[in-house]
């Protein structure tokens, strides 16, 4: 599977010239729960991001019944996390991502619905290749991407996918499987 | 001896003529008409209730078996929205204009709720939206 990103030259871990791709930053948000979750909360699992809000009248009821799909094909597989991001904080508090994900249904320990600081999620927007402002004239007051993107244990970008569309997300269910095989 | 005048047969011929034309035009006229609707349906209601109208679990509400049918009462949910306290809200829609509120409410009776449409729809429509917005 590819790798996606700006490459850089820099050194690798042995010390080589090599071609970097980009990875995730180091994060920290707070879940559903309460919960603090960072990149260490993430250790050896592969995961898929994506960005919305809950009072969202567009895209995001599709993409979160696709994202559903990919949750459901994948409940007993520990390895895979799902982590969405509200771009709305102000809105989107842990008690509102709780019920959102009562809601519909979803256990905490393996779909995170994230919130933090605007200016943080919108900054960890950009790392995953994926957009997030706020724009007065959209429907709720947000412009975001629907993408979903896939990231794997060492951070790094390994899919990205249209969140609204059916053949898209198989494409991503298949990624998936193949990805979950990877050290 | 029974004596027919000459263009008798057009008494015939131009009842069946016109009936032809109405069976060709009839279909279309109704099924541009659930077009119409679909894509109305689709713009406005579809991305949360769903391209069939069942929902999505206990977040967004199945509209199949809606309790709702009453054209003035879906005219002022949809024109008002609803907080029925659940997470999420249905917004405000004050942008279908009244013409594709008909097309939209003949669309949900037919192929959403499967019930037969209403009389008097577009009076009903008309009704709703003096009620709704006063």
């Amino acid at each position: 599977m590819p790798f996606l990103g700006e490459p850089r030259l820099g050194s690798s871990p042995s010390g080589h010239l090599d071609t970097l791709y980009p990875v995730i930053p180091p994060f920290s948000f707070t879940d559903q729960q309460h919960h603090l979750i960072n990149q260490d909360s993430l250790k050896g699992k592969i995961y898929v991001a994506d960005f919305f809000f809950t009072s969202c009248p567009t895209i995001c009821p599709v993409m979160k019944s696709q994202m559903l799909r990919v949750y459901e094909a994948f409940i007993s597989e520990p390895d895979l996390m799902i982590l969405s991001h509200t771009i709305d904080p102000y809105h989107d508090t842990p008690d509102v991502l709780s019920r959102y994900a009562s809601d519909l249904g979803v256990m905490a320990s393996r779909w995170k619905f994230l919130t933090g600081s605007r200016d943080s999620i919108f900054n960890i927007a950009e790392h995953y290749l994926a957009f997030a402002n706020t724009d007065e004239s959209a429907p709720g007051g947000f412009i975001h991407s629907g993408a979903f993107v896939l990231i794997d244990k060492q951070k790094h970008i390994r899919g990205y996918y249209i969140g609204t569309q059916e053949k898209e997300v198989d494409r991503l269910i298949a990624d998936i499987k193949i990805l979950l095989y990877e050290p | 001896m029974n004596h027919k005048h000459p263009l008798f047969f057009l008494q015939i011929i131009i009842p069946i003529v016109l009936i032809f034309i109405m069976l060709i035009f009839l279909p279309r006229f109704s099924s541009m008409q659930k077009w119409e609707g679909q894509k109305i349906y689709n713009r406005h209601c579809a991305s949360c209730h769903g391209k069939e109208g069942n929902g999505l679990k206990n977040l967004f509400p199945a509209i199949r078996e809606s309790s709702i049918t009453a054209p003035q009462d879906l005219v002022c949910l949809i024109r008002n929205g609803r907080n029925s306290g659940s997470v999420v809200a249905m917004p405000p829609n004050q942008t279908i204009n009244s013409k594709e509120m008909k097309l939209l409410l003949i669309y949900l009776y037919k192929e959403i709720f499967r019930i037969s449409v209403p009389n008097l729809l577009s009076e009903e429509v008309e009704k709703g939206d003096a009620f709704c917005n006063p």
